[in-house]
């Protein structure tokens, strides 16, 4: 008996172990998903945090902060060194001799533009201007003319303006003469430049000419200003005497004109600099105008140091390796995008407004006016149009298509009057004085494409390696550029998908011994080589036939080196004989597949209605097509009467051009906050929340934000992203700007201030190399870092489309490929470092007149292929981690409002995981909240503070839009859900930048351990109890037995 | 019913509660409420098999036979408890986000959530949960019995 009761006690600690065993295995797996609540009830800590430098994600490359400082100067010289360029260099000018003394005239000389530090100019103490430059360069600078332009005409003293956004009175530099610096809004322009005759009335001695030596190098600068609300009014410009002279104010006015001739008589030798990020009209000055010079040479707009690397090229301490990002021409004219510029109204625009008709606005009279670039009108700005009916056509795509059609097509009569502004026939040589990628090189050299592949698969690259050979007997530092013609097929014709016969690719730069070669491969996505047939497959598409790739110094010689390729010779019209050989890849036939779908989606049209003719209903609109450049080539569209009423659409199109893209439902509830307990903190966002954004903690931690607080942090976001209740991430400030940092940066142990903001963004882009962006964006990234500032509007990549609009001194290029090679190299860096690199404005902000409003229609190959195809390649391929959204409408559409471009495209087809922030929110007729927030919007930036919510207006309402608030969201699910989506993206994105940037350790609690010990203790007893349950068990049957 | 032993009398309680508990939950997730619908994943395999096994265990002691009854009996019996444990343990990871949600939320939230029906439904969770565990613990208990009544 006794050894059947000890059987079954050890029968039931058995189950009872086994029992135990089971909870405590399954219990501790239970604690796993509840860790952070049971930690809170017992007061354990189940993670440490490490704050050390050493385990930091986003580590600085600099040890102290001289070393910081260095870096950004480094970088900023390079840009200097690698963006300027000799566009002209006749009779020995460059470089410049040491025995020769230089003179140096024009304002911009002794002020070189920006001449005020600010968003785009750091404003160091130890920023160099160019008499410092040359002057550090080994060159010695006339005094007679520097001193009586310096103290008698431009006098630099202190003003008190009003600062523009808030009025107050600040000190400012100032100058009795100075160019403007702000072209302002289409309105007439006033080139100042102190015309020679008035020298002496300003200062300068009677014989002033005597002090030139006979062989002086006179260096004349000239500049134009730009800046936020700025537009170029073309034919504007007023001379120095304040007198309307009818001449465009990006044009040599009669003023300079009469510099460069007293810079002719006085000195030997005359340069000219252009320093403006707008490409200037330089026909008067370029060979064969009536006042051409020796040499011309593109500074861009400058910054601190840039000039130290500018006076090393103009002496030839460097080769010149710079080279156009824009095509300079002899007349703006020329360009088929200005055709269409500026906008004007709807014949009928009044029938958008309305008086009490708008039910969210009761009893509201609303008119459709347009409105200032900062806004303030009751308007919903909806009655300014433009319409770019020059496709695809931009820059140089224009220009070297016509040419190489003229030559190889003549039936798409290239050779007409059509466009034509210098003779009755349309001639390349005559419109375009300095094409795309033109840049002189010191030292001689060739480049050849020695081989291509090309991956056709979806996120496949082509592959090219370019030899360079130098021919000089010197070392020397050199630019390749990939350009390709893809072939123009009876398809794409038939169904106007527009190729462009040069199209650039990207570039590269080597270091090549005398005499020897050094090859450059340059890699670059094969889907930038797909066009879009928004037509016919309504995807992108590679057409059959060959794809032909060269290496040329610019689009000319490429299109040259095409025409070559194919049998053509200067006997045929050819300006210049081939400089380089052609390498081609063919395609047997049409493929519409391959890039048809991106990250498992298809890809589609999602802006048939950019288009004017899906409004109107009929062919209002002709876009350019080069099979006929007489017939296609644009019109003015605002000269053509549109009345919205005419449309079979006009409700609905009256509706778009009110705002109402999205219009809030009434029929499906949504959930409310959920509080797991979750909370953006470097304990629960480990590596596995971080590398996937469809873990189910983002998911579940945006679900704890209130129906209130996740549409008001979506329409109130900016420009602090504050701390949304249930969430407790921490505040992340949005910082300025295209620059760099402007925030400065204050040494403790000396008490110096240092600014980080020491880019420039025009001279990146003619530097021509990404891997100089990419050296940028890790300097940006790493000055954010010693900053503790980690979200940055820092680059601009903004086609740009025309010369005259006033943010192109913030963009890169007219051409996409150059934009999109250059911004991914600054996201990429600064991605790698953790800062959130925003670039501006994406979706076409091509001029700043009424941005906020104006309607800009395109074809959808154009929506595709030109603006956004620059911001692809920082966004997508770099996984950019934020970007600004463009002002004005892409066809009636806000930008802000687009679904199609930011849900679609940049999230679906892109991949990209970023925030997305609405440009200043400044008019709310024009951005409606909820259509931002279905859109994908992220954050609408309304600069205010600690307004996460939709109540905080009179009787619990929005405060900025009374018909939103909690009541009447709370039965639109898919807005509170998009809502929620939108701000998931954006902490998934402040979860992968530095604004996390600690390192967290997962360590065991007691209790982990009791658990632990539990297990096994358990299942041994439970074992041992078996064991001597069996063993009892059948000892006892053996007694009985 | 005189013949059968305080362990079989004690398995049978434990059976009745595990039967219990099944019939709560499945009301649970059968009627309206904030659970309606909310299966747990091999509940019911879990507490019939251990039904299963108890009756089974009971079963074959009052058949006679020899070690090999025996054995498999008390396999049973050992197996049983841990059953019902992990079926316990699925019922609570399955309910316990809600009520966290019913009993837990702020103010605003806890206002919307705590209708009669879902505190109903959170009140029956619990109650299955109780009575599933009190079967486990029952039949841990009973595992300490023998199941064939002593010769008198």
């Amino acid at each position: 008996m006794k050894t059947k009761k000890t059987a079954s006690l050890f029968r039931g600690l058995a189950a009872l172990m086994a029992c135990l065993f089971v909870l405590s295995s399954l219990g501790a797996g239970l604690t796993e998903n509840y860790r952070n609540q049971i930690d809170g009830m017992l007061g354990t800590s189940s993670y440490v945090t490490i704050n050390d430098e050493d385990a930091a994600r986003f580590k600085k490359d600099y040890a102290t902060i001289e070393d910081m400082v260095a870096a950004a100067k480094d970088i900023a010289i390079r840009e200097g060194e690698e963006g300027t360029v000799v566009m002209k260099n006749d009779n020995g000018v460059l470089p410049l001799s040491k025995d020769n003394e230089v003179v140096l005239f024009g304002l911009a000389a002794y002020a070189p533009y920006p001449y005020t530090s600010g968003d785009l100019k750091a404003g160091n103490e130890d920023a160099v201007d160019l008499v410092t430059a040359l002057t550090d360069a080994g060159l010695k600078v006339n005094e007679t003319v520097k001193d009586f332009y310096m103290n008698g005409i431009l006098n630099k003293h202190t003003e008190m303006v009003p600062n523009r956004w808030t009025g107050e009175l600040q000190e400012a530099v100032a100058y009795d003469n100075i160019y403007v610096a702000a072209p302002g809004d289409m309105a007439p322009y006033q080139v100042v430049e102190v015309p020679p005759e008035l020298f002496e009335e300003k200062g300068a001695p009677a014989d002033w000419k005597d002090s030139i030596k006979a062989d002086s190098v006179a260096i004349v600068v000239f500049a134009r200003g730009a800046g936020e609300g700025n537009t170029y009014a073309p034919g504007s410009a007023l001379n120095y005497a304040g007198e309307a002279t009818g001449k465009d104010p990006l044009a040599l006015s009669d003023d300079e004109l009469a510099i460069i001739d007293v810079a002719k008589e006085t000195c030997a030798k005359v340069l000219v600099l252009v320093n403006s990020g707008n490409t200037m009209v330089l026909k008067d000055i370029a060979k064969g105008g009536d006042h051409e010079v020796d040499g011309i040479a593109y500074i861009g707009v400058i910054n601190d140091y840039q000039l130290t690397g500018t006076a090393k090229v103009l002496t030839g301490e460097v080769n010149s390796t710079g080279a156009l990002p824009d095509t300079y021409v002899a007349d703006n004219a020329a360009i088929p995008a200005v055709v269409n510029f500026g906008g004007e109204y709807y014949a009928d625009y009044e029938i958008v407004g309305t008086e009490g008709g708008d039910a969210r606005y009761p009893g509201e009279t609303i008119g459709n006016t347009k409105a200032s670039s900062f806004g303030g009108a009751t308007t919903y700005n909806g009655g300014h149009y433009i319409v770019e009916a020059e496709g695809i056509y931009v820059g140089y795509k224009y220009f070297e298509t016509r040419y190489f059609d003229s030559i190889m097509n003549p039936d798409y009569k290239a050779a007409s009057a059509a466009g034509a502004t210098q003779s009755d026939i349309w001639n390349y040589g005559a419109e375009v004085l300095y094409p795309f990628g033109h840049g002189l090189s010191y030292l001689d050299y060739t480049q050849t494409v020695k081989s291509v592949n090309v991956d056709l698969t979806e996120n496949g690259n082509i592959t090219a390696v370019v030899e360079i050979k130098n021919n000089s007997d010197k070392d020397g530092y050199f630019l390749a550029q990939l350009y390709v013609q893809q072939p123009y097929t009876d398809y794409d014709r038939e169904n106007l998908v527009e190729k462009s016969a040069v199209t650039f690719l990207s570039a590269g730069k080597a270091q090549v011994k005398a005499g020897g070669t050094a090859d450059v491969t340059i890699t670059v996505p094969t889907k930038y080589l797909a066009s879009y047939d928004y037509k016919q497959a309504k995807t992108y598409i590679l057409d059959a036939g060959d794809y032909l790739f060269t290496a040329a110094a610019g689009a000319h010689e490429a299109a040259n080196n095409f025409l070559a390729h194919l049998g053509k010779t200067v006997a045929d019209g050819m300006d210049a004989e081939a400089k380089g050989s052609v390498t081609a890849w063919n395609l047997a036939s049409l493929d519409n597949k391959t890039f048809a779908t991106a990250n498992g989606n298809p890809i589609t049209n999602i802006a048939d209605d950019a288009d004017l003719n899906f409004w109107t209903g009929d062919n209002t609109v002709t876009y350019l097509s080069r099979q006929d450049w007489e017939g296609t080539y644009p019109i003015n569209y605002n000269e053509v009467a549109i009345k919205i009423a005419d449309s079979p659409k006009a409700d609905e199109w009256i509706k778009e051009l009110r705002g109402q893209t999205y219009t809030i439902q009434n029929n499906s509830p949504a959930a409310e906050a959920v509080d797991k307990g979750l909370r953006f903190n470097a304990a629960q966002i480990q590596d596995e929340q971080r590398d996937d954004i469809n873990n189910e903690y983002w998911d579940d931690l945006v679900h704890e934000i209130t129906i209130d607080e996740a549409v008001g942090a979506v329409i109130h976001g900016g420009s602090t992203s504050d701390t949304l209740t249930n969430v407790e991430n921490p505040i992340v400030y949005q910082n300025e700007g295209v620059s760099g940092f402007t925030t400065g940066y204050t040494d403790e142990a000396t008490g110096k201030t240092y600014k980080f903001n020491i880019h420039s963004q025009t001279l990146i882009g003619s530097s021509f190399n990404p891997d100089l962006a990419y050296e940028w964006g890790l300097v940006e990234g790493n000055s954010g870092l010693w900053l503790n500032r980690f979200d940055l509007w820092g680059t601009g990549l903004t086609q740009r489309r025309t010369p005259y609009n006033g943010r192109n001194y913030e963009y890169i290029s007219e051409d996409p490929m150059l934009t999109n090679r250059i911004g991914y190299g600054i996201l990429k860096g600064c991605a790698e470092k953790g800062i959130m690199n925003g670039p501006k404005h994406m979706g076409f902000n091509d001029q700043e007149h009424n941005r906020g409003g104006v309607s800009a229609y395109m074809t959808e190959q154009k929506f595709r292929e030109t603006d956004l195809r620059g911001f692809q390649g920082g966004l997508s391929d770099a996984n950019g981690l934020a970007v600004m959204i463009a002002f004005n409408r892409i066809g009636a559409t806000n930008a802000a409002h687009h679904a199609g471009m930011l849900t679609t495209m940049l999230r679906d087809e892109w991949g990209y995981k970023g925030l997305i922030s609405t440009d200043m929110m400044n008019n709310k007729y024009y951005f409606n909240a909820e259509s931002m927030v279905m859109s994908g919007i992220t954050q609408v930036a309304d600069f205010a503070q600690n307004d996460n919510h939709i109540n905080q207006g009179d009787n619990g309402v929005d405060k900025t839009w009374a018909y939103i608030s909690v009541d009447s969201v709370k039965n639109d699910s898919a807005l509170v859900e998009k809502a929620r989506e939108n701000l998931k993206y954006q902490l998934y994105t402040f979860a992968n930048s530095a604004v996390l940037n600690v390192r967290t350790e997962r360590v065991n609690t007691w209790w982990d351990n009791a658990l632990s010990i539990a297990k096994t203790a358990t299942l041994v007893c439970a074992c041992l109890s078996c064991a001597a349950w069996l063993a009892f068990t059948l000892i006892g049957k053996k007694k009985e037995g | 019913m005189k013949k059968l032993s305080v362990g079989a009398w004690i398995t049978c309680v434990a059976v009745v509660l595990a039967i219990a508990a099944f019939v709560l939950y499945s009301s649970n997730i059968g009627g309206e409420g904030y659970y309606k619908d909310a299966a747990v994943n091999n509940l019911p395999l879990m507490v019939w098999g251990a039904v299963a096994c108890l009756v089974v265990a009971v079963l074959l002691n009052a058949a006679k036979g020899g070690k090999v009854i025996e054995l498999l009996s008390g396999v049973l019996r050992i197996g049983a408890p841990s059953l019902l444990a992990y079926g316990l343990m699925n019922l609570i990871a399955g309910r316990v986000d809600g009520l966290g949600y019913i009993y837990f939320s702020n103010a605003d939230v806890a206002k919307e959530v705590q209708t009669a029906a879902n505190m109903a439904s959170a009140q029956s969770a619990i109650w299955s949960m109780g009575l599933l565990g009190g079967a486990m613990l029952i039949a841990v208990i009973a595992a300490f019995f023998s199941l064939r009544k002593k010769n008198a």
